[in-house]
Formats: C-alpha cells, sequence, structure tokens
C-alpha cells in the first residue's frame, strides 16, 4: 500500500474528534513499528466505537473489534508477528487529530491498558476479571 | 492425598494473609480484613474437623516437627490422622460473605482505589502497585484503630511494577516489565556494588524485561517468556568485624544454564529458594540451586531430574511452594504436588497467592476466581523427603534452639 494517510472525523458530544490512520504502522518490514492488519476504515471504526464507549483515559485510548461470535479479531501484528487484539490510540496534548496502532500489551509496559479501560471492559462483560488481572500483569491470555 | 477447600462466594480481586488476618480486595473497591482463625473456626463448628483444620489452616508448620515425624512413623497413629484428612478432602466446606460477617475486622477503601497489579505484606507494611506507580503503607494496625491499614500510602516509585517479591533478609525484587528488574531494600546497610541507586532505597538490578522475579536465596530469578529469563547472582561475604555484605556479581542469561538449543525451545523458566524450573514442550527440568557454593553458577546450579508437563494451554506463570509446583494456563490452574500427584482447577483464576515465607501458612494456596476465593490446603509434603523432591522447595529445619523454637517445637512440645 502506498504511504497514503487516511483523515477520518466524527461528532461526538457536539464536538469534531479528528483521525489520522498511520502509513508507519501498514508498512510490512518495518523493525520498529506493529502494523494493522484491517483496512484503515476499519481501524477508523475500532478508534470511532473506543471514543464512543469512552474508553479514554486522557489522551489515551484502548479498543478492540468483535466478531460475529463476540470474540476479539487480530487486529494487527507485532514486530516478532504475534498477533495482537488490542489498540492504542494516542492524542498528542497540543494536537486535534488522533492516531493508533495496534498494541502489544505482552512486551511494552507502557501499552497496557489503563484501569479505567480495564474495568469498563470487564463491567461490559467484554472481558473476565482474571483477564483484566492477567493484562495488568502483562501475561497472555486468550481474548 | 489431595488437598482440602474452603470455598468463599464474593466478587474478589486480590488476597493476602498475615498474622491472622485476611485480607480481600472487592473488585468494588473494597479492603476486607477478617480474622482468620475465626473463619476456620467457624468453618469447624459447622461440620470441619478440627485436628485438619488446625494443622490446615492454622498452623501449617506444626506437620513438620521433629516429635511429629517420629510420631507419624507410627503406623496405627499414622492411619488415623490420614483417615481423617481423607475424609476432610472429600467434604466440601462453602462460606458466603454473611457467613463471616463477624469474623469482619474492618473494611475501608482499597489503598489508592486501585485494583493492585500486585502486594505483598512485609514487616507489618503493605507493599502494592497500581498503574501509576509502587507504594507502601502500615497494615496490621491494632484493632482499635479505625483503619487496620493506613489510607495515607507513601509512594516509592512511578514505574509500573508487575510482580513484587519479599525474602527473609529484607529485600524485595520488583519486576517492572520492560523496564527491567528492580530491588527495594526496606533497612539495614547493604553493599550494593555495581548498581545504580534510582531512588531511596531502590537499586536497578538489570535492564533486562522482567515478567515476575522471586528469590533463590541470596540471588533473583527473573522470568521472561521465550528463554529469555535470567539469574541476578549475588554473593555474600562477611567482612572482618563479620558483618554479611550482600554483593551484585553478574548476569546469568537463561542459555548458559539451558539444556534448550535455542531460546525459544524454552516456553518458561522460574526459580525460588532451592529450585529451578525450566519449561520446554512437554517436560519440565529440575536444577538444584545451592546456596553454599560460592562459585561458579555451574557450582551452584545442578540437573536435579525432570518431570512430565503435558498440555494444550498456554504456560503464563510458575511458582513453587513447599507443597509443590504451582503452574499457571491461561485457562487452568495446576499444582504439581510434592507427592508427585496433580491438583487442577480448571479454570482461568484471577490471582492466586502462595505464603513461601511465611511460618504458618507455607501450605496453603489461595485462588481468587470469577466468583469466589479458594482457600486450599496441602497436607502432604511432610510426608516426602525433603531432600529428593522434585516438585516444591525444600522445607528447612532450623538447626539452632532460638529458630526452633519459633518454627516447630510449638507442636514438639504438645507431645514431650
Amino acid at each position: 500500500m502506498p504511504d497514503i494517510q487516511f483523515a477520518y472525523q466524527f461528532i461526538y458530544d457536539k464536538t469534531e474528534v479528528h483521525y489520522l490512520s498511520s502509513p508507519k504502522h501498514r508498512q510490512i518490514g518495518n523493525p520498529h513499528k506493529s502494523i494493522w492488519i484491517v483496512t484503515p476504515d476499519e481501524e477508523f471504526g475500532c478508534f470511532k466505537y473506543t471514543y464512543e464507549k469512552q474508553w479514554v483515559v486522557e489522551n489515551e485510548a484502548w479498543g478492540f473489534m468483535l466478531n460475529a461470535n463476540g470474540k476479539f479479531i487480530v487486529l494487527g501484528q507485532g514486530l516478532n508477528n504475534e498477533e495482537l487484539k488490542i489498540a492504542k490510540f494516542k492524542k498528542d496534548p497540543n494536537a486535534t487529530e488522533w492516531h493508533g496502532y495496534p498494541c502489544n500489551y505482552m512486551a511494552n509496559t507502557y501499552d497496557v491498558p489503563s484501569d479505567t479501560v480495564l474495568k469498563k471492559w470487564v463491567s461490559l462483560h467484554r472481558i473476565t476479571k482474571a483477564k483484566m488481572s492477567k493484562i495488568q500483569q502483562t501475561l497472555s491470555c486468550n481474548l | 492425598m489431595q488437598p482440602i477447600k474452603i470455598t468463599l462466594f464474593g466478587d474478589y480481586y486480590d488476597c493476602q494473609l498475615y498474622r491472622g488476618r485476611l485480607y480481600l480486595w472487592t473488585f468494588d473497591g473494597e479492603l476486607q480484613i477478617y480474622d482468620w482463625d475465626q473463619i476456620i473456626d467457624k468453618v469447624v463448628e459447622r461440620n470441619g474437623d478440627w485436628l485438619t483444620f488446625l494443622y490446615g489452616y492454622k498452623d501449617g508448620r506444626y506437620l513438620y516437627g521433629n516429635k511429629t515425624k517420629r510420631l507419624f512413623e507410627d503406623d496405627e497413629f499414622k492411619e488415623i490422622v490420614l483417615r481423617r484428612y481423607l475424609s476432610s478432602c472429600r467434604q466440601k466446606f462453602f462460606l458466603e460473605e454473611k457467613d463471616i460477617e463477624d469474623c469482619l475486622i474492618g473494611v475501608q477503601s482499597a489503598p489508592s482505589s486501585a485494583l493492585p497489579i500486585d502486594t505483598e505484606i512485609y514487616n507489618n507494611t503493605l507493599y502494592y502497585s497500581t498503574e501509576k506507580g509502587l507504594y507502601k503503607a502500615t497494615a496490621h494496625r491494632p484493632r482499635s484503630e479505625k483503619y487496620k491499614v493506613s489510607t495515607k500510602a507513601q509512594k516509592l516509585w512511578d514505574a509500573r511494577i508487575l510482580s513484587i517479591i519479599a525474602n527473609d533478609y529484607p529485600q524485595m525484587a520488583l519486576s517492572a516489565g520492560s523496564d527491567g528488574l528492580y530491588e527495594y531494600r526496606p533497612g539495614g546497610n547493604c553493599n550494593y556494588t555495581l548498581l545504580n541507586e534510582i531512588e531511596p532505597q531502590l537499586y536497578r538490578v538489570s535492564e533486562k524485561y522482567s515478567l515476575f522475579s522471586n528469590y533463590i536465596f541470596e540471588s533473583i530469578f527473573s522470568s521472561s517468556h521465550n528463554g529469555n529469563s535470567y539469574i541476578s547472582m549475588f554473593k555474600l561475604y562477611r567482612d572482618r568485624k563479620s558483618c554479611f555484605h550482600r554483593v551484585f556479581e553478574k548476569e546469568v542469561e537463561e542459555i548458559a544454564f539451558s539444556e534448550e538449543k535455542s531460546k525459544k525451545d524454552a516456553l518458561l523458566s522460574w526459580g525460588i529458594r532451592d529450585k529451578v524450573y525450566q519449561a520446554t514442550g512437554n517436560m519440565v527440568r529440575v536444577m538444584k540451586y545451592r546456596k553454599w557454593k560460592e562459585n561458579s553458577l555451574a557450582d551452584r546450579l545442578n540437573s536435579f531430574g525432570t518431570l512430565d508437563l503435558k498440555s494444550n494451554s498456554r504456560l503464563i506463570k510458575g511458582s513453587a511452594a513447599t507443597f509443590g509446583n504451582i503452574l499457571e494456563y491461561e485457562d487452568k490452574l495446576l499444582v504439581m504436588m510434592s507427592n508427585n500427584e496433580k491438583f487442577v482447577l480448571p479454570e482461568e483464576v484471577t490471582r492466586w497467592r502462595i505464603y513461601p515465607r511465611s511460618i504458618n501458612y507455607l501450605n496453603q494456596l489461595h485462588v481468587v476466581l470469577e466468583d469466589r476465593v479458594e482457600f486450599i490446603s496441602f497436607n502432604h509434603d511432610s510426608f516426602v523427603d525433603q531432600m529428593s523432591k522434585l516438585n516444591g522447595i525444600e522445607y528447612y529445619v532450623p538447626t539452632s534452639t532460638k529458630a526452633r523454637s519459633v518454627y516447630a517445637d510449638a507442636f514438639d512440645d504438645l507431645f514431650s
């Protein structure tokens, strides 16, 4: 895919929210970046759902996509080709646009979803308490 | 002999047992503190057997007493006791929160209003980690105090700590994932030559990934997935004034003591006290770590045997207590008992706790599950030869008179 940056926007709570799908996370072979395997539209859909559910803590947010059976789908691949099912979204404090990447919470402690978000996922029965605990401790769990 | 189980139903997230008090973190953000002995007495009052519950839940050390061992050499006596254990193992002991209301000695908001990533209680102090950092708060406060755990927690460090483990010296190994391995020393003098003190009393031991860690005597075994575990070796020496010093020596990567050809052949390794375990595809290699061999790692760490390990699910964490090896999988918890029996909890677990440093609770495993906590008491290990067992750490009978009076003499005295 050529280095195209896709820009999206939507209205939430009477405010415009902007999202940029970065080509850096779509370049296969980049040894420093995880890559999306879902389309840019799906990536944006994941962000929009995340934002609307308010799985947001300050300038960071975490989300996922579910299949028809309610299971987490694979959003991307990590640096060692591992399957990634959680996305992290960020916004620089002075910027207006959000961007995101499929994150490996097991490899990078800064990618672990915030407790606030994890508790919301448990309350919505998207994950169990056991999975929350495992994610907190960066242990593998079958999402 | 399978273990005895007490089940407490409720929505819990973490637990600790310390000096007769049970600490339960609820998912709603409360910390409940119970009188443990009173809970056990309540179970006994209902339908429990006093003998097995005394040894099983209140004073796990008693079965290891030297004079007790002599009693068990008497077949008739042993048969009676084992019969009572087997009877307790077959029974189910269920409790609801309302059943133990009168055992509650304190309720308060969870420290820092957080569901902790990990907790440890050491020297009447609760250490806990959250996404915001590492904290400590005074615990085991008198019953007259409104809050049994201080509400004025002190923040020790900003990092996200995944695992907190204390040893007896006292030191605390802190695994910080991709930020590395650290050690916190709550008090006393220690020569940490070669280590950076990054915060007061807090030292960086390694920059390498540390998922969880444990003490193998004076050294630290840091565990990580895919063959990236390592040993941070420390050495104890005595100076001319007979003061002990603990000095960092070197870091040894797993590949140096592994028989596997590549890092990826090793699934997960863990070490605690005298044992190092290395799980590969369908087996666990057992190594014995010898405290007093002060030369090379090859002198300290020797092959001790292998164990079969067959499972279709992913092994994610391991540790060992005197009663056996505890293996956490994505979807179950397996205990490879020191008598080579197996005990399985066939569901994903939220938290599990063992108390290998404890005097009275060293035989217990507490498992927090989706809708309950299981308090599991293993009582087979005192019948197992401690020197040759593969599963579980060796129980050491302290040799000094003073230490023995702490560890085992109480029960011996009952029969002398």
